[in-house]
């Protein structure tokens, strides 16, 4: 099953705290998104609509062409694990386990076992008593062996240590390569986990403002540096997303693709040209007042 | 290793089950071994059933019970592929299975009570008004042991919904109305409100059978309708650490 998820002029509030304004765009077939954006700019409310926790104030959200709030159809469909604690009660990991095979039919509960003993998994401890750590890495198995044709994962390794975190990226790519579905991860994380996203879509101020393919992403923003008059005639019609001065010397920024004659005044001006991190990229476009379009 | 999920309806009920057997275990057999207790210290004599206070007792656990399905279940729930259509059919089909059980507990510790007091040749009588007259008389006990722990749960799962479904201001208010509503359902309230205000100490009930069932059976049906809408229609509340 292949998943289209589509936003037609979504809006969500809280009372009088708008959450999520015109939110518009699709995102579609089995791939890997990340989900990215500052707190508090709305990912985990989107993601709570795309899993039909919440109903929308405004506009449409739609799964393959339905709404998922209250559809029995789509909500074996779609998985979705957040960092906050599920109220599991005195459950210990292995019924939380089992709960999870009993829900999602694609559920792998011989992968679930091996994700466990792989994360050091305690299985006859009550959820309630493990550690942040410890039930992320819980929340990341139930994410993982449910096989949900959309899953989504909100900040599901926070807590994990270094070790934990790098398990998971291998298990996720590897069962995505087993088992491609449409994954989306929210995270802060982008360093890590940057390398594992084929799209990118960046929430800003409770809206998407960028969706990209990664690779066009991290092809279209690039750093200048050289001395600081010839950056600064270079970037003079482009747009800068951020600029650092140290001394006679002077780095840009630079939001937008780079044409050959754009180039060729690199060399002329000799500018060093660099690639830009997708942590840094996202860190520069949402640190802005205003975000270009894409 | 492939598993079969099961139908979303029967997991909610079975959680709901899983999540309640051992305070059920615990409330009776506390109130059987408190029952026990009491009657082997008590002297003989004319004395009032010491397990007509387990309907006491029993309201106030059966509303605790109530109160606990929302908050303890409805997340988890829906993040595991239940809808709130489901998961309200689900609870309601709980609720007739545990207030059922509730009354058949009842029954059986009436009837054991009758057999102790038979036994030491004792007179037992009932403090309240009930649909029965006897302790031995098992299906009306039944009856009123369902019916009254269904209004208590159901007001507990009431009141809990409408604090998640509407916050805290709606929900006081909702407090209001199941107190009223259950005031005016119940019939050993009913029955104490008439002697209050009367002060006709000699009336103990103003209820048929027939009333009684239609009055409760028409609370509940409200409470139910009620519940049903607020569940299907509330957001999911992220719960944090």
């Amino acid at each position: 099953m292949s998943v289209t998820v589509e936003w037609k002029g979504l809006a969500k509030s809280y009372g009088a705290h708008s959450a999520l304004t015109h939110v518009n765009g699709t995102i579609a077939g089995n791939k890997i998104i990340g989900l990215l954006g500052r707190n508090g700019s709305g990912k985990t409310t989107l993601l709570a609509l795309i899993k039909g926790l919440l109903r929308p104030t405004s506009g449409q959200l739609l799964i393959n062409g339905q709404a998922p709030f209250e559809n029995r159809a789509l909500a074996r469909e779609i998985c979705f694990v957040r960092d906050s604690r599920m109220t599991y009660g005195s459950f210990k990991v292995r019924e939380a386990l089992k709960l999870a095979s009993a829900s999602w039919p694609n559920w792998d509960h011989g992968y679930a076992l091996h994700l466990a003993e792989r994360f050091s998994l305690p299985l006859e401890k009550k959820v309630q008593s493990l550690s942040l750590g410890m039930e992320s890495s819980l929340n990341a198995i139930i994410g993982l062996a449910s096989r949900a044709p959309l899953t989504l994962m909100d900040e599901t390794y926070n807590g994990m240590d270094a070790p934990s975190r790098y398990l998971f990226y291998e298990e996720l790519l590897e069962d995505y390569m087993r088992s491609p579905r449409m994954l989306v991860l929210s995270t802060h994380l982008i360093e890590e986990v940057g390398r594992l996203f084929e799209e990118v879509v960046l929430v800003d101020q409770g809206t998407i403002v960028l969706h990209e393919t990664t690779e066009q992403l991290l092809m279209m923003t690039y750093v200048v540096i050289g001395t600081a008059p010839d950056v600064e005639r270079f970037t003079d019609s482009l747009q800068v997303l951020h600029t650092q001065v140290l001394g006679n010397m002077k780095s840009a920024v630079v939001f937008g693709e780079l044409s050959k004659e754009q180039e060729r005044l690199a060399d002329l001006y000799h500018l060093d040209i660099q690639p830009v991190p997708l942590q840094d990229i996202i860190v520069h476009l949402t640190s802005r007042k205003e975000v270009p379009s894409s | 290793m492939m598993t079969k999920p099961i139908s979303p309806v029967v997991l909610t009920w079975q959680i709901l089950a899983r999540s309640t057997w051992l305070t059920f275990t615990l409330f009776w057999g506390v109130s059987g071994i408190l029952t026990v207790l009491l009657l082997a210290v008590d002297s003989p004599g004319i004395r009032s059933s010491y397990w007509e206070q387990v309907f006491e007792a029993l309201n106030i656990y059966a509303f605790v019970v109530g109160v606990r399905v929302t908050y303890g279940h409805l997340t988890i729930l829906m993040n595991h592929g239940v809808t709130r259509k489901q998961m309200a059919l689900a609870t309601l089909l709980f609720a007739l299975v545990f207030t059922l059980a509730n009354g058949i507990m009842m029954g059986i510790g009436f009837a054991l009570e009758h057999a102790a007091y038979s036994s030491n040749a004792w007179q037992e009588a009932f403090a309240q008004p009930h649909l029965f007259k006897t302790a031995v008389d098992f299906p009306a006990i039944v009856a009123e042991g369902l019916i009254l722990s269904a209004s208590t749960f159901l007001g507990g799962h009431f009141i809990a919904t409408t604090f998640y479904r509407f916050g805290k201001i709606i929900g006081m208010f909702s407090i209001g109305l199941y107190l009223l509503i259950s005031f005016s359902l119940e019939v050993r309230s009913y029955s104490n409100a008439i002697v209050t205000f009367t002060s006709d100490l000699t009336r103990k009930s103003d209820f048929t059978a027939a009333e009684f069932f239609l009055w409760n059976g028409g609370g509940i049906a409200l409470l139910a309708l009620l519940i049903q809408y607020m569940l299907q229609t509330t957001e999911i509340k992220a719960k944090t650490r």
